[in-house]
């Protein structure tokens, strides 16, 4: 979980870093939080996921305060291969023994089941009246995947605390293994080699380690508007590919004739500038961000989000719209060609394809003595139109875009005490 | 990259320095919590903790307490804690009060010229005023491990 | 190299710069819940999940931390 530790990047507005919570009418008494969330991510024929969330955050003494969470998935529903639809209804027999049938313009998929667990605990030190310091610390594991991270981070307030500098280092520990669920061979399959083979690596998991610095700050503009901007770099190294997609080596005339483990390079090194403006109109808020994104894989991005909290006497309702557009990785390919020989790298993903993405949402909420209760429900859509000329006739009539849409359902009750 | 260099010049044009805050003259507009109008000349000749204060500054709650604490020990020797406050929502100044009850004066200035006047650096912040209402001592913030200094400044001042 | 020294430049030129005074009790409006960068800051760990797993772009808005084997 790509967890978010915002907490030391706010702008002190007092001696002391100050929490939401407690300037909050009616919750005055409490420095601290507990809150419970429950999300409901679902793909429409894909995959599900219930998320369920505990966390507390408490303020230990005038210095100190510390974060603790929990959050535990469970993934069901299937995943795509990566593999270009076959043109023919296919019986298709899962590891588990449940025979299912594929439409002829279906993408091939495998079934997933998999609880995921994930644990994160950070500590907020203030050091003195404009620096603070931070620590923190992730772990999640599922099935075939375990994740360790580690993140330290500074922030430094100007005299007249309206802006504030900020620094911070993370380092992420990744070790990816592949299960026997999909072909009941388990073991890291050997990149770009025809998958009925079953060739697998020497080793039983690989791993990836991600090293990544964050430098930003906060600026008060006006009594009512504050400015952030952050320059993110990553640079990781290891195993970045997924070890259950396939990519399809298509014939001539568009007909599947074999299907390779797909393969990414062993080293990836991001960058990105983000910035996000907060500002007060009579009570009402808005966010707006636009984050720019780059890597080594030729990708780059943009990502414009807008949220507007209409604020009613205890209640909100906040409409959010975001907009996302990525363009190809090098290495992304919908299929290869059978005449052509395997290049080093590729893949299927449609993550790593060229698309745009739509997420329209709401959320709402309401305060009650010292309860919070809130809700939010929001869509999102992937759409890509790729150049479909040098496509072999018989896959012209085919989506080769196996893009996600998505409704979330979310809702959050937090306790201040 | 060309955004390096489109936002470094987009935050330059929107740049204005902050003017200077112009220094008040003593005429400051001081009010109760009853609405009448109070002026601090009704504190000489005893020994002043003015203390700045909002309902929004989370130290400010931990302050209350010890501000009573020093009111109901030092009065009888000529001490005063005056609190102003700089809300700019009176209800707010309410809520707060009902959660942290003050036993000392609490003047108000939503207009922040006192603030001004005595050159607030950040929130809270607190002087010690003499017994002619010269400021002979000033501190930024309230912190549990400087108590100790705090009480020792004011049994200073009224001897 | 020059990105770097462009990126110094612009924060130390942040020190001056408000488009208003804004004296230190003035903060009231900021301090308010609803304007905090972490006011949300539940929805937006579920949100960057989320988009980390169904697309090639990451972080931005604050440091990371775990990952996730998503398929």
């Amino acid at each position: 979980m790509k967890k978010n530790i915002k907490q030391h990047l706010s702008a002190a507005t007092c001696a002391l870093l100050s929490m939401s919570a407690t300037t909050h009418a009616e919750i005055y008494d409490s420095d601290s939080k507990i809150n419970a969330s429950l999300l409901v991510y679902d793909e429409t024929d894909r995959m599900s996921i219930v998320a369920s969330q505990l966390s507390i955050n408490k303020t230990i003494d005038e210095s100190n305060t510390v974060n603790a969470s929990i959050i535990i998935d469970s993934i069901t529903g299937a995943t795509p291969t990566g593999e270009v639809p076959f043109g023919s209804v296919q019986t298709v027999t899962s590891a588990s023994g449940n025979t299912s049938t594929v439409s002829a313009t279906s993408f091939p998929s495998i079934e997933v089941e998999d609880t995921r667990t994930a644990l994160s605990g950070s500590w907020i030190n203030q050091v003195s009246r404009l620096l603070a310091l931070t620590g923190s610390a992730n772990l999640s594991s599922e099935n075939d995947y375990k994740s360790t991270g580690l993140s330290l981070s500074a922030s430094l307030d100007t005299e007249d605390k309206l802006t504030t500098y900020s620094l911070a280092v993370s380092t992420t520990a990744d070790d990816i293994s592949r299960s026997s669920r999909v072909d009941n061979v388990a073991g890291i399959p050997t990149g770009m080699t025809n998958s009925s083979l079953l060739l697998r690596e020497d080793t039983s998991s690989e791993s990836r380690t991600t090293n990544d610095l964050v430098i930003g700050f906060t600026q008060v503009l006006t009594p009512r508007t504050l400015f952030q901007m952050n320059f993110t770099r990553s640079q990781s190294d290891g195993y970045h590919t997924d070890p259950y997609k396939l990519i399809s080596i298509v014939d001539g005339n568009g007909v599947q004739v074999a299907s390779y483990y797909e393969k990414r390079p062993d080293s990836r090194v991001r960058n990105s500038i983000y910035s996000q403006l907060i500002h007060n109109i009579d009570g009402d808020v808005l966010r707006l961000s636009y984050r720019r994104y780059q890597d080594d894989w030729n990708l780059t991005s943009d990502t414009l989000d807008l949220k507007y909290r209409i604020k009613l006497n205890k209640y909100y309702v906040e409409p959010h719209i975001r907009y996302y557009q990525q363009s190809a990785a090098d290495f992304h390919r919908y299929y290869l060609n059978a005449a052509d020989s395997p290049p080093d790298y590729a893949s299927a993903d449609s993550r790593l394809a060229e698309f745009t993405s739509y997420t329209l949402g709401v959320s709402s909420g309401y305060d009650f003595k010292n309860y919070q209760f809130s809700a939010r429900l929001e869509y999102m859509s992937q759409q890509a139109s790729p150049d479909r000329s040098n496509d072999p006739v018989n896959l012209q009539a085919f989506n080769l875009f196996n893009g996600v849409e998505a409704v979330i359902a979310q809702v959050n009750f937090s306790l201040f005490f | 990259m060309s955004l390096f260099t489109k936002t470094p010049l987009l935050i330059l044009t929107l740049c204005v320095l902050t003017l200077s805050p112009a220094i008040h003259a003593e005429n400051l507009p001081l009010y109760g919590l009853n609405g009448k109008t109070m002026s601090l000349d009704q504190y000489k000749g005893k020994v002043v903790w003015l203390d700045f204060w909002a309902s929004w500054c989370v130290p400010c709650r931990a302050s209350f307490p010890w501000m009573n604490e020093m009111q109901k020990k030092y009065e009888s020797s000529g001490f005063e804690v005056v609190a102003i406050n700089l809300d700019k929502e009176r209800p707010e100044v309410d809520r707060f009060l009902k959660h942290y009850p003050a036993s000392f004066s609490i003047l108000l200035d939503p207009t922040g010229k006192s603030a001004l006047h005595y050159k607030v650096k950040g929130m809270p912040s607190s002087y010690i005023l003499d017994k002619n209402g010269e400021v002979v001592e000033h501190h930024l913030g309230f912190k549990q491990d400087e108590l100790a200094q705090y009480e020792s400044k004011i049994q200073q001042y009224l001897k | 190299m020059h990105n770097i020294l462009m990126i110094l430049s612009l924060a130390m030129l942040q020190s001056a710069c408000t488009l208003e005074p804004v004296n230190p009790w003035d903060r009231n409006i900021l301090s308010k819940p609803d304007m905090q960068l972490d006011a949300n800051a539940v929805n937006d760990g579920f949100d960057d999940h989320i988009y980390f797993s169904k697309e090639a772009s990451t972080g931005g808005s604050g440091i990371g931390g775990g990952g996730c084997g998503c398929n």
